[in-house]
C-alpha cells in the first residue's frame, strides 16, 4: 500500500508542479487558438442547439474552438460544468442559464478567475457579475403573440403553459399581459407549468383540456410546448376551436404555422444571437467597451407571411 | 470494512488521475487548485451516499433523498428571511430527518418494501418543495452570509467548506457503522435480519435509525446545494439518488446488505467525480460521458461480484 | 403413460444393489440395496437423516453415486442428470409443493413446455391439453384447469403436482411424505389416486413417518438407517415390533452417555401455553437438568421452541421463569429473561453469514466491547476467544469466515455465542442436524458441562436416540400438544416411537 502511494505521488508529482505556476509561458504556442467555454441548460431543443451553432461557427470564423456542455436543466451540474470549463482557462463563457437565481456562484467563480462571462438567451438575477446579456426581446415575443392572438379572438379564454424557472419565459408572459390589458375581453384562465418540452406540456394541456370547456387559446411560452398543446388538443377533437400562440420560430414551430396548428410564434434568430454574442466576446478582449443588455429583436410569423421568411428558419 | 476491497478501488483512482492527468489538455487537470474543486463537487454526493450506505447495508433503499435535497433548502431557504439562519437551517434538517424517519417507519413496521415506501416518499417530497412559491426558485438574499459561507465559502482561502462538511460527516458516519454496537448491528441485520432478530436486535429501531441518518445527510446535501445555487430551486436534485446509489455500489456495498463500508462509498464518489469531471475537461461529448460512467460502474461492480465469489 | 401389464414375478422395475454416496468426509449413503415391482407401492422408512432423502435423489438424477449400481428391467443404467432419470420414465413428487401460486391449473401442468402458436401462448390449447391429461389419468378431482392455484386446497395441488409427474411416460413414482401437509380425507383421497396407479403398473416409492399410512398403503416396507439398508418386509407380514427396532436400532447408551443429572429449583414453569401451532402445553423446567422434547416431523417442535423464546408471541397461557411471569414479545425480552435459543435453521436463523466467526461470537455482546465510539478490541477477543477454546471450535482464527466452518463448527458458534454470559435456559431446535458425529459428541459433551454449572437446558430433537440418551426427563410431543412426560429412563425407544406415531394403543399387534 505505501510504496504504492508514494509511486503515485511521485509519478503524478510533476503535474502537479508543473501547473501550479501560472502557465504562461506555455500560452505563447496555444494563444494562437483560444478556447471559449459555452454551458447550455439544454441541448434537447433546437432552439439552443441553433444558439450553440451561432456561437460555435462564429467562434470558428476567428480560428478558435469552443467546449459545449450540457447542463440538462440540472442547476448543479451546471455550476460543476462551468467550473470546469473555468479550470481549463477560457477566454470567455457563454451561458445559457438553467436557473436564473441560482448561477449567482458560477458568475462569482468567473469573475474571481477574471474570466469574462456572456449571458445568452436567458437573463440571469445579477447583471452586474457579467459582461453582458445577449437575449431575444423576450418581453416584445409575448406581446406579439398576445397581439396575434387578440386579432382573431379578441375575447379568447387562455391557459398559459409556463416554464417559470426561466426568466425569459417570465418576461415572454409578462410581455404577453401587457398588451393583453389593452383587451378587457381576454381572460387567463389558469397558469401551468408546461416544463417547456414537449412530453412535459401534452399531459398538462389535456387536463386544462378537460377542466376548461370555455378553453379556446393557449399560450405555450416556447415551441417545443407548443407542439405538446397542439398534439391535445388534437387527440381532445378540438382541432381548430383552440388557436395556440408560441414563442421561438423553430424549424417545427414554423412549420405548424404553414399548416395552421399554430396561430402564430414570434421568431428568435438564435444564431444571430450566438453571432453578436461572440462579436462581443472578441470586443471585449481587444479591450473596447460593451454595453450591458443586448435585445435581438423578434419577428412575429403567422400564416400570412411564413412563406415570405425563409431566413426565420 | 478490510482493505482487499479498498485496494482495487485505490487504484482505479490512481488510474483513472493519471489517465487524465495526461488526457486533459496542458496538464490542466492535475493541479492543486481543479482537486480542490473535484472535492467540492464531490462532497453533496458523497454526503447523500454516506447516508444511502448505512440503509443499503441494511438491506433497504431510499429513492427519496433527491427530492429531500429539493425540500430541505426550499423549508430553510424560505426561513431564512424571517427566522434566520439558525432556525432556517433546523427546519430544513428537521424536515429531511421527518421524511427520513417516515421512510423507516415504515419500513421496519409493515411488509412494504423500501423501493416502493421511499418511490412514494419521493414524490410526496418532491411535491411539497413544488408547492412553495409556485414551483420558482426561491433566492438567498445577499445578506444571508452564514448561509451563502455554507456551500461557496473557502476555509483558510483554500479549502471548500462543503468539502469539510463531507470530511465530517464522513469521519461520523465511518465511526458510527465501523467502531459502534450501532454499526455492528448494522452488518448483522443486512447480512441476515432472521438470524439478527433471534439474536435479539431490536430491527424496528435500528431501521427508523438508519433512515433518518438517511434523510439527516440529505438535509444537509440539501442545505450546501441551495447555498452553492444562491437559491433554493424546488425542481432540484432530480437523479441525485441514483448517482449516490451508482457511489455506493462502486465503493463495494452489496445491493442485498450486509457488506461494505464508509471508506468505500468515499472513494466509489471519488471515481464517479473523478470520471464527470476529467470527461468533462477532456472535452467528451456529454452523451458519449453517460456511457463511460455506466460502463465503469458495471466493470466495478462485476469485479466487486468476481471477487466475492471467489472467496 | 402406458399402463403395463402387471409384471409381478419377473425381474424388478428397479434394482439399486450398493449404492454409496459421500459429501465430503460424510457418508450419507453407505450401500444401500432396494428393489421395487412394477404394479408395487413400496414404502421407505428412516429417521431423519437416515439416507432417504439422499438416496431419492440419486435415483431422480440430482446426485451421482460414487459407488453402486441401478438396474431398470434388470438392465444397468447410468443415471446422470435429472433429464436421464425422467427419459427412464423416473418422476418425483417433493415434500415441498414446486407449484407456481399465481398460475393456473393448467398453466403449472405444462409449465415449461407450454403450447406456443405464431410464438404467442396458446390459451385454448393449454386449456384442452390439460383437460386431455386429466381425462386419461382419471383425475376429475383436477376440476376447474383455469383455476388459480392458490384459491386450491393442498390436496388439490397435490394432485397437480402428482399429475405433472405423471405426463409422458411414467413407470417409477417416488412421493417423499406426500400426507405431510394433508387433512385426513384429503389423504384418503391421495391414497385411492396411488392405488390406481399401482394397479396401472406403476412402481411407486412411498416414503413417509406415518406407520399408519405404511400399513395401509404397501406392499413392501423397507427401513433404511444411517445409509444402510436394514430389512425389507411385507406389508402383510408386517411387525411392528420389528419395524420400530429397525428403525431406532441403534445402540442405545453407548455414545452419549447421559449427562449427570443435578435437579435443581423450577427455572421455567409453562401453564396451559398456546400461539401459533402451540395448542395447550404444560411442563416444568428444572435448573440443572436436561428436558428432551421428542417429536416426528410436522409435530410443531418448532413453532413451541419459537414461542418459548419469543420469536412468535403466545396467546395464551402463562411462562414463569423463576417463579415470575414472564410476557415474551421479541427475543430481545426473551433474552432479557434469561432464555437463550439455538434455532433450527443455523444459516437462516443463527448465523450472519456474510460475517466472520469472531463477528457471529461477538454480536450479542457489543454492550460489552463497544461503549460509545470506542469499541475495546481486546475485550471483544477475549470474548471471542474464550467461546473458540470453551466449546472446542475448530477455526483457522476469528477472521475466518462462517461459511468456511463445518456444519459442526457452526453450530459450536450457535451455542458459543449465547455463553459469554449464560442464559439460565437454553433451548436448543434440532441441535445436531448436519453435524458430523465426532462434533455431534462435543456438543453432547458441552451440553454435560452447562447443566452441572445449573443451566437448564430444553432439547428438542426428532433424532430419538439422541434426545432419548442425553435428557434426564422427556416430553412426548405431538400435534402441538404433550402426550406422554416421564423420566427416560422409563421409555423405551420403541414405545415412545409408537406414541409419537400414533400406535401407542396397539403397538405389538401389528
Amino acid at each position: 500500500m505505501k510504496p504504492f502511494l508514494t509511486l503515485l505521488i511521485a509519478g503524478l508529482a510533476p503535474f502537479a508542479f508543473q501547473s501550479c505556476k501560472p502557465s504562461t509561458e506555455k500560452s505563447g504556442q496555444t494563444a494562437s487558438t483560444k478556447m471559449f467555454g459555452i454551458s447550455m441548460q439544454t441541448l434537447n431543443n433546437p432552439f439552443f442547439v441553433e444558439l450553440n451553432n451561432g456561437l460555435k461557427a462564429a467562434v470558428e470564423a476567428h480560428g478558435d474552438h469552443v467546449v459545449t456542455l450540457d447542463a440538462q436543466f440540472n442547476s448543479l451540474k451546471q455550476k460543476n460544468d462551468v467550473s470546469d470549463l473555468l479550470n481549463q482557462q477560457p477566454a470567455a463563457i457563454f451561458l445559457n442559464p438553467v436557473n436564473w437565481e441560482g448561477v449567482k456562484g458560477i458568475l462569482i467563480e468567473a469573475k474571481r478567475k477574471s474570466v469574462p462571462v456572456i449571458v445568452v438567451d436567458a437573463p440571469v438575477s445579477d447583471p452586474d457579475l457579467v459582461l453582458c446579456q445577449v437575449a431575444s426581446d423576450n418581453f416584445e415575443a409575448g406581446r406579439m403573440a398576445c397581439e396575434a392572438l387578440a386579432k382573431v379572438k379578441p375575447a379568447a379564454k387562455i391557459v398559459v403553459l409556463h416554464l417559470s424557472l426561466n426568466r425569459a419565459c417570465i418576461d415572454r408572459v409578462a410581455g404577453f399581459k401587457a398588451e393583453m390589458a389593452k383587451h378587457p375581453g381576454m381572460a387567463i384562465l389558469d397558469v401551468q407549468e408546461g416544463k417547456g418540452s414537449t412530453e412535459g406540456a401534452r399531459p398538462v394541456m389535456r387536463d386544462l383540456l378537460g377542466r376548461f370547456p370555455e378553453l379556446d387559446a393557449a399560450f405555450p411560452i416556447n415551441d417545443p410546448s407548443a407542439l405538446g398543446c397542439v398534439s391535445a388538443i388534437e387527440s381532445a377533437g378540438r382541432a381548430g376551436q383552440v388557436s395556440v400562440v408560441s414563442v421561438d420560430g423553430s424549424r417545427e414551430g414554423i412549420a405548424a404555422v404553414a399548416s395552421g396548428k399554430l396561430l402564430s410564434t414570434s421568431a428568435q434568430a438564435p444564431e444571430e444571437i450566438g453571432r453578436i454574442a461572440v462579436e462581443k466576446a472578441y470586443a471585449h478582449l481587444e479591450g473596447k467597451p460593451v454595453e450591458k443588455e443586448i435585445k435581438v429583436p423578434v419577428k412575429l410569423i403567422t400564416k400570412e407571411n411564413v412563406h415570405v421568411t425563409p431566413e426565420a428558419k | 470494512m478490510n482493505k482487499r476491497s479498498i485496494f482495487p478501488l485505490l487504484g482505479a483512482i490512481a488510474l483513472l488521475l493519471v489517465t487524465f492527468a495526461l488526457w486533459v489538455p496542458h496538464g490542466l487537470f492535475f493541479t492543486v487548485g481543479n482537486l480542490l474543486d473535484l472535492a467540492q463537487q464531490v462532497s453533496v454526493n458523497a454526503i447523500l451516499a454516506f447516508g444511502l450506505t448505512l440503509v443499503i447495508l441494511t438491506g433497504g433503499i431510499d429513492l427519496s433523498v433527491g427530492a429531500v435535497v429539493a425540500l430541505a433548502g426550499v423549508v430553510s431557504v424560505s426561513l431564512l428571511g424571517t427566522a434566520g439562519p439558525v432556525v432556517g437551517i433546523a427546519a430544513g434538517l428537521g424536515t429531511a430527518v421527518l421524511l427520513g424517519l417516515g421512510n423507516g417507519f415504515c419500513a421496519a413496521t409493515t411488509a412494504m418494501p423500501p423501493f416502493i415506501i421511499s418511490l412514494a416518499s419521493m414524490m410526496i417530497a418532491r411535491g411539497l418543495a413544488l408547492g412553495f412559491n409556485q414551483s420558482r426558485p426561491l433566492p438567498v438574499g445577499n445578506e444571508q452570509g452564514f448561509f451563502l459561507a455554507i456551500g461557496n465559502e473557502r476555509l483558510g482561502g483554500w479549502l471548500p467548506l462543503p468539502v469539510l462538511i463531507m470530511l465530517l460527516v464522513f469521519v461520523t458516519s465511518a465511526v458510527l457503522l465501523h467502531r459502534t454496537r450501532f454499526g455492528q448491528h448494522l452488518f448483522a441485520i443486512g447480512g441476515n435480519r432472521e438470524a439478527a432478530r433471534f439474536t435479539g436486535i431490536n430491527i424496528r429501531l435500528h431501521e427508523m435509525v438508519v433512515y433518518g441518518l438517511c434523510g439527516l445527510c440529505a438535509g444537509m446535501a440539501g442545505m450546501i446545494h441551495a447555498s452553492q445555487l444562491f437559491s433554493a430551486e424546488p425542481s432540484s436534485g432530480q437523479g441525485f439518488e441514483l448517482n449516490a446509489i451508482a457511489a455506493v455500489v462502486v465503493g463495494g456495498t452489496s445491493f442485498s446488505g450486509g457488506i461494505g463500508s464508509i471508506p468505500g462509498t468515499l472513494l466509489g464518489a471519488i471515481i464517479i467525480g473523478i470520471l464527470d469531471k476529467g470527461l468533462n475537461q477532456a472535452g467528451v461529448h456529454f452523451s458519449l460521458q453517460y456511457i463511460v460512467k455506466g460502463a465503469v460502474i458495471l466493470t466495478a461492480v462485476w469485479l466487486d461480484v468476481r471477487r466475492r465469489d471467489k472467496k | 403413460m402406458t399402463p403395463l401389464p402387471n409384471s409381478a414375478g419377473t425381474a424388478p422395475l428397479l434394482t439399486l444393489s450398493g449404492i454409496q454416496k459421500r459429501f465430503g468426509g460424510v457418508v450419507a449413503l453407505g450401500g444401500v440395496d432396494f428393489e421395487l415391482r412394477a404394479g408395487e407401492i413400496h414404502a421407505l422408512l428412516g429417521e431423519n437423516g437416515a439416507g432417504k432423502s439422499t438416496l431419492m435423489k440419486v435415483l431422480s438424477g440430482v446426485h451421482r453415486p460414487d459407488q453402486g449400481e441401478i438396474k431398470i428391467d434388470g438392465v444397468t443404467k447410468q443415471i446422470r442428470d435429472v433429464s436421464d432419470a425422467k427419459r427412464l420414465g423416473i418422476r418425483l413428487i417433493h415434500q415441498e409443493l414446486a407449484l407456481a401460486p399465481n398460475l393456473t391449473v393448467a398453466e403449472n401442468l405444462f409449465l415449461g413446455q407450454e403450447p406456443t402458436r405464431f410464438g404467442f401462448l396458446d390459451r385454448r390449447k393449454l386449456k384442452s391439453d390439460a383437460e386431455r391429461l386429466r381425462d386419461e389419468l382419471g383425475f376429475p378431482e383436477l376440476g376447474d384447469v383455469n383455476a388459480r392455484v392458490s384459491d386450491l386446497n393442498v390436496a388439490r395441488q397435490q394432485l397437480i403436482e402428482i399429475t405433472r409427474a405423471l405426463a409422458g411416460d411414467v413407470r417409477i413414482l417416488v412421493l417423499d411424505e406426500p400426507t405431510a401437509a394433508l387433512s385426513h380425507t384429503e389423504s384418503e383421497a391421495l391414497f385411492t389416486k396411488l392405488n390406481q396407479l399401482r394397479e396401472r403398473g406403476v412402481g411407486i416409492v412411498y416414503i413417509s413417518h406415518r406407520l399408519e399410512e405404511i400399513k395401509r398403503l404397501a406392499d413392501r416396507i423397507t427401513v433404511l438407517r444411517d445409509g444402510r439398508s436394514i430389512g425389507t418386509q411385507a406389508a402383510a407380514q408386517l411387525n411392528m415390533q420389528q419395524l420400530i427396532q429397525w428403525m431406532v436400532g441403534r445402540e442405545v447408551t453407548a455414545h452419549y452417555p447421559r449427562p449427570q443429572s443435578n435437579p435443581g429449583k423450577v427455572a421455567l414453569s409453562v401453564r396451559n401455553l398456546q400461539g401459533p401451532g402451540v395448542k395447550g402445553v404444560n411442563f416444568e423446567l428444572r435448573a440443572g437438568e436436561i428436558l428432551g422434547v421428542a417429536g416426528i416431523v410436522g409435530a410443531g417442535r418448532t413453532e413451541l421452541a419459537q414461542v418459548l423464546a419469543g420469536v412468535t408471541a403466545a396467546t395464551a397461557g402463562t411462562m414463569l421463569v423463576d417463579g415470575n411471569s414472564v410476557r415474551l414479545r421479541s427475543p430481545m425480552e426473551a433474552r432479557a429473561a434469561g432464555i437463550a435459543l439455538v434455532p433450527e435453521d443455523r444459516k437462516r436463523q443463527g448465523l450472519i453469514m456474510t460475517q466472520d466467526v469472531g463477528f457471529n461470537l461477538a454480536l450479542p455482546w457489543t454492550n460489552r466491547w463497544s461503549r460509545g465510539i470506542t469499541p475495546n478490541p481486546t475485550t471483544r477477543r477475549g470474548i471471542i476467544d474464550r467461546a473458540v477454546t470453551d466449546l472446542g471450535i475448530k477455526t483457522h482464527s476469528p477472521e475466518t469466515s462462517i461459511g468456511a466452518l463445518s456444519g459442526g463448527n457452526q453450530q459450536k458458534v450457535v451455542i458459543g455465542k449465547w455463553m459469554e454470559s449464560p442464559p439460565k435456559i437454553l433451548i436448543l431446535d434440532e441441535p445436531t442436524r448436519g453435524v458430523d458425529v465426532g462434533a455431534r459428541e462435543e456438543i453432547f459433551a458441552l451440553l454435560g458441562q452447562l447443566v452441572a454449572r445449573g443451566m437448564a437446558i430444553l432439547l428438542i430433537s426428532s433424532d430419538l436416540p439422541e434426545v432419548l440418551n442425553l435428557s434426564h426427563r422427556l416430553l412426548l410431543y405431538r400435534d402441538g400438544t404433550v402426550v406422554g412426560e416421564g423420566h427416560s429412563s422409563e421409555f423405551t425407544p420403541e414405545a415412545v416411537m409408537a406414541t409419537l406415531t400414533g400406535h401407542h394403543n396397539t403397538p405389538s399387534s401389528l
